[in-house]
């Protein structure tokens, strides 16, 4: 704003700090409050996961920001809506992923999940065995879809199958998105 | 300019002795790639599977002629490392590594502007692979690619194999797949790879993928519309993104209003690019493109 006088007065200010050097700006980091987060978002970032809480009801994890949000774009294509973005990104390891896992399936809106990977720098056995894992532990009664691609996938796929829990697999997005569309719809009646 | 890949191309890996490093490395080796060196300061001496470990990228030059670098090297000191890769004179540095601090890069890229002979690939990037030629720098799966006509270029790493996988299963396959990575400030961007593409005679037709955040693709459609005679199909991904928060990506941002989906694939629409609805469609509105 320019005063009468000539002045020049800034009314309001917002700063961006970069996350990814805060390693180099400890004092800053004190600065974070997570009292001003959703407390979902903060449990997952414990993990390291990139994790943000949407309206829907289709809980995904996805490998890839690009995937993850395509996942999301899909979803909705198909007539659904989802209830997160989740990029377990590229070096997660079975113990993130069975965290993933359950931070989704804590959001009470979540009637379904759709994991949806395509393995490059991630390994699908990595994923499967996680996600076997973390159902396993919390037990879980709502439809699961999984659709599986790339590096170790046959050992992903594997580890599944021989897990004996009911997962449904899907083959490509499309058809892994219309299959827990379905599956929710179907739980819902 | 044909694609940048050949089977002169001698790699070295920055952070070969890393897990990922190790890994990737040796399933580049495996598909058919040239790995002649690894670096890893203090590591120098020691090999890895039978690939020579230096102290320094300017000695692995030296000694065994490598003329690409992909680098696995941790956020910190990435920078660095894309840096002594251009100070040795490696015409081709693809940094795969995500987290770089943005004022890193920003050095990085007043670094690289007074040594326009190297090309930075990403960082925050799965690579760059060129099935015709046995030669895959990244972190990609080669076994969804299939040597053909189609140059993939994109944002997202995960996104790239979609459409990898549906152009091979279409029986297209690929000329050359790019990802610049998601960051906001990265080496190669859309037109550099258009630009390639162009005049690449094994790319016939060509997939950008884009996604929320900045104006990389705004800036590619106008580029398209009044350069490239090849067809194009695209598709951005985020239309689904909540305004203001960061989407994975450091660059995947609605910041202000801008950058949104809508926004990217209006201009592509209207430079005449073939804009899929759905993730699960890009090949098949490729197909329509080349149809005409």
């Amino acid at each position: 704003m320019i005063t009468g006088s000539g002045d020049v007065v800034a009314l309001d200010a917002k700063m961006n700090f970069d996350d990814n050097a805060l390693f180099r700006h400890l004092d800053i980091k004190e600065y974070r409050d997570l009292d001003e987060e959703d407390p979902l978002e903060v449990e997952a970032s414990k993990f390291n996961l990139n994790y943000i809480k949407l309206d829907g009801n289709v809980g995904c994890m996805v490998n890839g920001a690009g995937l993850a949000m395509s996942t999301m774009d899909i979803i909705q294509y198909a007539g659904g809506s989802p209830a997160n973005f989740l990029d377990v990104g590229g070096g997660a390891n079975e113990e993130q992923v069975r965290n993933a896992m359950r931070i989704i399936l804590s959001d009470p809106n979540v009637k379904g999940v759709l994991i949806n990977i395509f393995g490059g720098i991630m390994r699908c056995d990595i994923i499967a065995s996680g996600v076997v894992k973390a159902v396993k532990e919390i037990g879980c009664t709502i439809p699961v879809v999984v659709r599986l691609e790339g590096t170790n996938v046959e050992e992903g796929k594997t580890i599944l199958r021989d897990s004996g829990l009911a997962v449904i697999p899907a083959d490509g997005m499309k058809d892994a998105a219309e299959k827990i569309i379905a599956a929710v719809a179907k739980g819902g009646n | 300019m044909a694609s940048w890949l050949s089977t002169e191309t001698r790699v070295l890996v920055q952070g070969l002795t890393g897990r990922e490093g190790k890994f990737h490395a040796l399933a580049g080796r495996d598909y058919g790639t040239q790995v002649v060196a690894g670096v890893t300061p203090g590591k120098g001496g020691t090999d890895v599977e039978g690939i020579p470990v230096f102290n320094t990228v300017h000695e692995a030059v030296e000694k065994t002629g490598a003329n690409a670098s992909l680098l696995f090297v941790p956020p910190p000191a990435a920078a660095d490392g894309i840096m002594e890769a251009a100070d040795a004179g490696v015409a081709l540095v693809i940094a795969i590594t995500e987290g770089i601090p943005v004022n890193d890069m920003i050095r990085v890229k007043a670094f690289l502007a007074d040594r326009p002979n190297v090309r930075l690939v990403g960082p925050n990037c799965p690579g760059v692979i060129r099935p015709s030629a046995k030669v895959k720098l990244g972190i990609m799966p080669a076994r969804i690619h299939r040597p053909g006509k189609v140059g993939i270029v994109s944002r997202s790493g995960t996104l790239t194999y979609e459409a990898v996988g549906q152009t091979t299963a279409l029986g297209l396959g690929q000329s050359t797949c790019i990802g610049i990575g998601g960051d906001p400030v990265n080496g190669t961007n859309f037109i550099d790879c258009l630009e390639m593409f162009k005049d690449d005679p094994e790319t016939e037709a060509i997939i950008m993928i884009g996604e929320i955040g900045g104006s990389a693709e705004e800036e590619a459609a106008a580029w398209i519309q009044a350069n490239l005679k090849k067809p194009v199909a695209s598709f951005i991904a985020g239309r689904t993104a909540p305004p203001g928060r960061r989407m994975g990506h450091a660059g995947a941002i609605i910041s202000g209003g801008k950058g949104t989906a809508t926004e990217k694939v209006a201009a592509l629409r209207a430079a005449g690019v073939l804009v899929a609805d759905s993730p699960a469609l890009i090949g098949e509105t490729l197909l329509k493109a080349i149809k005409g």
